[in-house]
């Protein structure tokens, strides 16, 4: 039972921390807190659900598709808010993701209704059953396609020359004007890059889970605590920071009830943070 | 090469530069001499862009790029190493490097650039994997100056090099700055370590109260009464 719920909580975990890295990566580099990653996993969901009842995708090969339309609204997100709100008090700054968040919420209330949707039939079903585990495939998929895209995001930021700009636009904004480095453009890139991964998380998601406009809202609130957890600042204590809430959600789902969750996970976040101030990774 | 003339900056409505104008010739170290608080950051910072001028002109190869931003800079050929070196600290010391060579498609021509940098300070090869941060200050000037040449400059501008820096490792980076501008680079260099500076700089300008007050050949400013006074006190 217990090896079954650190499973389940590293698969949720394994979101969220799709969620938290994208907000981790935007914070980073722009300080801007972007409260409408969960939106964005959203709106992956839906092109997802789209694409499987127009042209009967499977989420999984809707991937790609996903990502590039998300990349390109996350751009124009940037570019017609983010940027100029940068320019303006540190309050607008702060809020104009959140009222994004609210317009996208309730205008797909309003487009879609509340109603439960599901992806009705997936590729990959069926359980693997281990005696002391069972993993159903249907999570499976969800967790291998985070894993892959978690390094594909480190190779990028750390390997390549565009990535190492992004990271030298958050490490120092002064020199990195100096080598030449475009501020705006590595906060455009960030910016598309967080919402991709947002809606491939949406895609994955989308393999066992209902589809409801508010579904993003608990991933956001969850993915912001696992920022805060693992320090803010690192894309890597994000990473570790999600698979945690995960498994504290699961577990306290599990063995209490779901309400106890908002508690375990919200107090686990006060404790650290009277404990460790800066987050369980932050120097 | 480049040219300054009658420059009025500041910070948020703040007038800190009033009529500042210098002049560099190609292939001459030019030093920017003052006290602290003079304006000098903020006359590099004006040139490079970061700052925009209120008047004035800065003319670079016979164009005005007083409205150029500041990531424009490294392709127009000029590169500033600013005070207080701001590397990236939490990347490797050889990603600093590249990162300084970002501009340049050519990988060939990095890697090139790159030995080459190597060959000059040795040190850094023995540290190119270690995160920046680590490093002794003299090392992350060091670095900081091979950065700025990583992205292959024609005009090199140097704020306060020396700032915190062992009087032996002063030495040597002064030695150094004369070595890399003998290879036909052009150098702007800021400094309070005025009478230091004098005995290798081509021409200077001496700076108070963001204008410039004196102005002549290294030599001549060595002999000049009131530099004497200011930074000998001698009287
Ligand atoms: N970012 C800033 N905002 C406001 N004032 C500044 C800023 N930076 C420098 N100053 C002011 O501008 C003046 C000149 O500073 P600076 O150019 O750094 O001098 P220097 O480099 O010659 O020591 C100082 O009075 C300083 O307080
Ligand atoms: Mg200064």
């Amino acid at each position: 039972m217990i090896i079954q719920c650190i499973f389940e909580g590293i698969v949720i975990g394994s979101i969220l921390a799709l969620i938290s890295m994208g907000i981790a990566l935007i914070w980073g580099v722009m300080n801007v807190l972007s409260f409408s990653q969960g939106e964005f996993l959203m709106i992956g969901m839906y092109l997802t659900f789209f694409f499987n009842k127009n042209l009967g995708l499977d989420p999984i090969i809707s991937i790609p598709f996903t990502a590039v339309i998300m990349f390109a609204l996350g751009v124009l997100v940037y570019k017609t808010l983010i940027r100029k709100a940068l320019k303006g008090p540190i309050l607008s700054q702060r809020l104009i993701t959140f009222a994004l968040s609210m317009v996208l919420v309730n205008g797909m209330l309003m487009l879609v209704t509340s109603e439960f949707r599901t992806i009705p039939k997936v590729i990959f079903t069926g359980t693997v059953d281990f005696g002391f585990l069972v993993i159903s495939k249907e999570k499976l998929v969800p967790l291998m396609v985070s894993v892959l895209v978690t390094g594909a995001l480190f190779l990028f930021m750390n390997k390549t020359n565009i990535g190492k700009a992004i990271r030298a636009t958050s490490l120092n904004k002064d020199a990195e004007e100096l080598v030449g480095i475009d501020t705006e453009f590595s906060y455009m890139l960030a910016f598309g890059i967080a919402s991709a991964i947002a809606g491939t998380a949406g895609c994955v998601l989308s393999y066992y889970y209902y589809i409801t406009p508010t579904v993003g809202t608990s991933f956001l609130l969850f993915g912001l605590i696992a920022v805060a957890l693992g320090g803010f600042g690192s894309i890597f204590g994000a990473y570790i920071g999600g698979l945690l809430m995960g498994i504290v959600d699961v577990f306290a789902g599990v063995y209490f009830n779901t309400a106890f969750k908002y508690v375990a996970v919200c107090a686990l976040f006060m404790l650290v943070v009277s404990f460790r101030p800066k987050g369980l990774f932050g120097k | 090469m480049l040219t300054v003339e009658h420059l009025c900056a500041g910070y948020d409505g703040t007038p800190i530069l009033h009529d500042l104008s210098f002049h560099v010739e190609k292939g001459k170290i030019m030093a920017l001499l003052g006290s602290n608080g003079a304006g000098k950051t903020t006359a590099l910072r004006s040139v490079v862009g970061k700052i925009k001028p209120t008047s004035g002109g800065i003319i670079y190869e016979g164009k005005s790029i007083i409205n150029m931003p500041t990531y424009k800079m490294v392709e127009l050929g000029i590169a500033m190493v600013p005070e207080g070196r701001l590397l990236f600290g939490k990347m490797t010391v050889a990603d600093n490097l590249r990162m300084g060579s970002y501009r340049v498609k050519n990988k060939r021509v990095i890697q090139s650039k790159l030995e080459e940098i190597y060959e000059i300070f040795p040190k850094i090869k023995e540290r190119e994997n270690q995160l920046a941060e680590t490093l002794s200050g003299g090392e992350q000037q060091m670095v900081a100056i091979a950065r700025g040449l990583m992205s292959q400059p024609k005009l090199l501008i140097l704020d306060e090099p020396s700032l915190g820096l062992a009087p032996k490792i002063v030495k040597e980076m002064f030695d150094f700055i004369k070595k890399i501008n003998q290879t036909g680079l052009t150098i702007i260099i800021v400094e309070q370590n005025a009478i230091d500076t004098l005995q290798f700089a081509d021409y200077a300008y001496l700076m108070n109260s963001g204008e410039n007050v004196l102005e002549g050949t290294g030599s001549e400013l060595l002999e000049n009464e009131k530099v004497k006074e200011i930074y000998l006190g001698i009287t």
